[in-house]
């Protein structure tokens, strides 16, 4: 790339590198004045740090993404073994896709399901293969002027995931991307579509990683999930970025008649987390779940996170259940919206965020809105803020139980409903990341 | 700022309207925002339904060991609740923080308000939480008819400083027609572990199971309706009492 800051021209070199559609340029330079004219949020954490013009917005790894491991370059390749994420494609996963800076490196799926039609790409290649899917979806769940990270992606994206699944198609194992940021400086934008056509149910894992450097990173991604009538979406992300990332993406799906969409969401990398997964319920008996845990263990961590559930149509029903760990002088924040609108009636939403404080530096804060529009409803929220509870702590050691072990027992159990919904190999993942992120906080 | 200092040793009970009242006589200021300072040991009820005064700021600084109640109720004076009062404006705005600045103070606020016609209230709560031991309940419950609007922003703010403390908010709303509308925004910060701290918001409408064992005890149902309105307007989950 000639064009290094983020300009018009850096777009079109983009654009026309990737050999996109004209309309897609368009879009892109849309987005662009978009981002330029929209200021950072008011709210939430400190964004002082970031210098957008200081962020390398596009780098290459390889020429095109590969569909076998051997052809992939080596080094890029160790990185992924270091990370174990071969090994768990052989053994959990119907599909797998592999993100190395700016490009998706890997993509594959296995063959039983590329033969029912199921569809799981690189967004850069699928927008050339099916470009259908993309003028009647692309942008249309998260438009380029809904704020302004969702401006940036959209004008820079490159990389993410395209799945498609055809009307009746059950994938019955998950298909998984792994993102990895690896350069200095570097920002990934990547851009993830999934279309659940009617009746099928699918499972998608995202997994985060990156090196740690003194200066600022960003990760700045879009998903869009469409749900059709009776698809059902599952949505896991484990995000373990290193504490040197800004990690601001717009995740949203919009839930078509008696659809399921849920969001099964772990933060607990980076620095600076603003992540708020909504689901619009747009027709009758739509359901949405949003479980999500978020542990800030380090002073200067914010994990700024919560959900969005927004009900337009009548007897939808949606779940939040939130569990933040504050830790070491680390700042979790649940930010949420449950919307009912006017004529949506026997909407049922219910809202729950826990925070467990593990010492006296920590921050905490809850700031939930309920707008409700309509009276056949029914809503609630309820937030608490404690800390171990010395009771559960004597019942455990009376037990015969170290101390150490007994808080850890405590905080497993404290995001047990988030880890229960996990597939097995993830759970145990989970458990032992926060036992490591843990580890000097407890005892 | 008015700012009026209270000793009350005693238990005591207040009418806000006529404590204004009286200082506004005695200092002749044009009141906006008003600052109410309750002395270490005082016992305070006060009473507030002055709404025909216009919006205000209010800010109670309790010392140490102060039990304060505040008791704000929005509707009717002549105890039917369901109908619209006299000479209110159509939009209110009313901001009550309560600053726990002395240690073993407590505060219990309870809002009780119907929303009729095209009124319009916003109501801004803020507790704060200062000294150790420190312990506040607040209770907010809206109905909303016709094409009214609610919007509760209630926060708690619970500083390093305020361990053991408890702070506990309610925000719950009954939607009784079609245009009603209610926002509720509970907030809260904590910076110490050595805290409870708990807040709930809660919005639907009568409950129709309700209705019907109200009716199958021979209550017809405008009464069964009316009963199940004031009952829930009545009641409150941190048991302060008669006034309501």
């Amino acid at each position: 790339m000639k064009n290094k800051k983020l300009s018009q021209d850096f777009i079109k070199e983009l654009s026309g590198n990737k050999k996109e559609p004209a309309w897609m340029l368009a879009l892109r330079l849309k987005a662009l004045e978009h981002f330029e004219n929209s200021s950072l949020p008011e709210w939430g954490p400190d964004l002082s740090g970031l210098n957008f013009q200081d962020i390398c917005y596009y780098v290459k790894p390889v020429t095109s993404p590969q569909r076998t491991w051997k052809d992939v370059p080596e080094e890029i390749k160790k990185t992924f073994e270091h990370l174990g994420v071969p090994q768990a494609e052989r053994y959990y996963l119907a599909g797998l896709g592999a993100q190395y800076e700016s490009e998706m490196v890997y993509h594959n799926i296995k063959e039983e399901w590329g033969k029912v039609g199921v569809i799981f790409s690189d967004t850069d290649s699928a927008l050339k293969e099916y470009p259908k899917f993309f003028k009647k979806y692309f942008g249309t769940v998260v438009p380029c002027s809904d704020n302004k990270f969702a401006a940036l992606n959209t004008a820079v994206w490159s990389g993410g995931s395209f799945i498609y699944v055809p009307p009746g198609v059950n994938v019955t194992i998950p298909l998984q991307a792994y993102f990895r940021i690896n350069t200095e400086k570097m920002g990934q934008f990547e851009r993830t579509l999934i279309i659940a056509d009617k009746n099928s149910i699918v499972t998608y894992v995202e997994g985060c990683t990156a090196p740690t450097y003194s200066t600022a990173s960003l990760h700045s991604a879009v998903v869009e999930i469409i749900a059709l009538e009776g698809a059902r979406v599952r949505y896991f992300t484990i995000q373990n970025w290193s504490k040197n990332v800004y990690n601001l993406v717009t995740k949203r799906a919009v839930a078509h008649k008696d659809s399921i969409v849920e969001w099964i969401d772990g933060n607990i990398g980076s620095g600076v987390t603003m992540k708020y997964p909504a689901v619009i319920l747009k027709e009758n008996g739509a359901r949405a779940q949003m479980l999500s845990i978020a542990v800030a263990s380090s002073a200067g961590q914010v994990q700024d996170t919560g959900g969005k559930m927004i009900h337009l149509a009548p007897e939808t029903s949606s779940r939040i259940i939130s569990k933040s760990i504050s830790s070491k002088g680390g700042d979790t924040h649940y930010r949420g919206l449950v919307k009912i609108s006017k004529g949506a009636e026997g909407v049922k939403s219910f809202v729950q965020c826990d925070t467990l404080m593990l010492d006296g530096e920590s921050k905490a804060g809850a700031y939930p809105v309920i707008d409700t529009r309509e009276d056949k409803v029914n809503v609630s929220h309820e937030a608490t803020v404690s800390k171990i509870n010395e009771d559960e702590l004597f019942y455990i050691m009376s037990r015969g139980i170290d101390k150490v072990t007994a808080r850890t027992l405590v905080v497993n159990g404290f995001i047990e409903p988030f880890v229960k919904l996990l597939p097995m190999e993830f759970a145990v993942e989970m458990n032992r990341l926060i036992e490591l992120e843990m580890t000097g906080s407890i005892g | 700022m008015l700012k009026i200092y209270l000793d009350l040793q005693k238990k005591t009970k207040l009418n806000l309207k006529e404590l204004l009242e009286a200082q506004v006589c005695k200092s002749n200021k044009a009141l906006s925002k008003i600052s109410i300072k309750i002395s270490s040991g005082s016992q305070v009820t006060l009473i507030d339904d002055i709404f025909s005064f216009g919006t205000f700021d209010y800010e109670f600084i309790l010392d140490n060991k102060v039990n304060f109640v505040y008791l704000c109720n929005i509707f009717s004076k002549d105890n039917d609740k369901l109908s619209k009062r006299d000479s209110a404006p159509d939009i209110l705005s009313k901001k009550i923080k309560v600053k726990l600045i002395g240690q073993d103070s407590c505060a219990k606020c309870f809002y009780r308000i119907l929303g009729t016609g095209c009124e319009n209230y916003n109501i801004k709560t803020c507790q704060e939480h200062w000294a150790q031991k420190t312990e506040s309940f607040f209770e907010i419950k809206g109905v909303v008819q016709d094409s009214s609007k609610i919007i509760c922003d209630s926060e708690i703010k619970i500083s390093i400083e305020a361990k053991e403390s408890i702070a506990n908010q309610v925000c719950k709303g009954l939607i009784l027609t079609k245009n009603g509308h209610f926002i509720a925004t509970p907030k809260f910060q904590v910076e110490t572990n050595e805290t409870s701290c708990v807040h709930g918001a809660a919005i639907s409408t009568v409950d129709s199971e309700q209705i019907f064992y109200c009716q199958s005890r021979g209550i017809n149902y405008s009464d069964s309706y009316e009963l199940l309105v004031n009952s829930f307007l009545s009641n409150s989950i941190f048991k302060e009492p008669q006034a309501l």
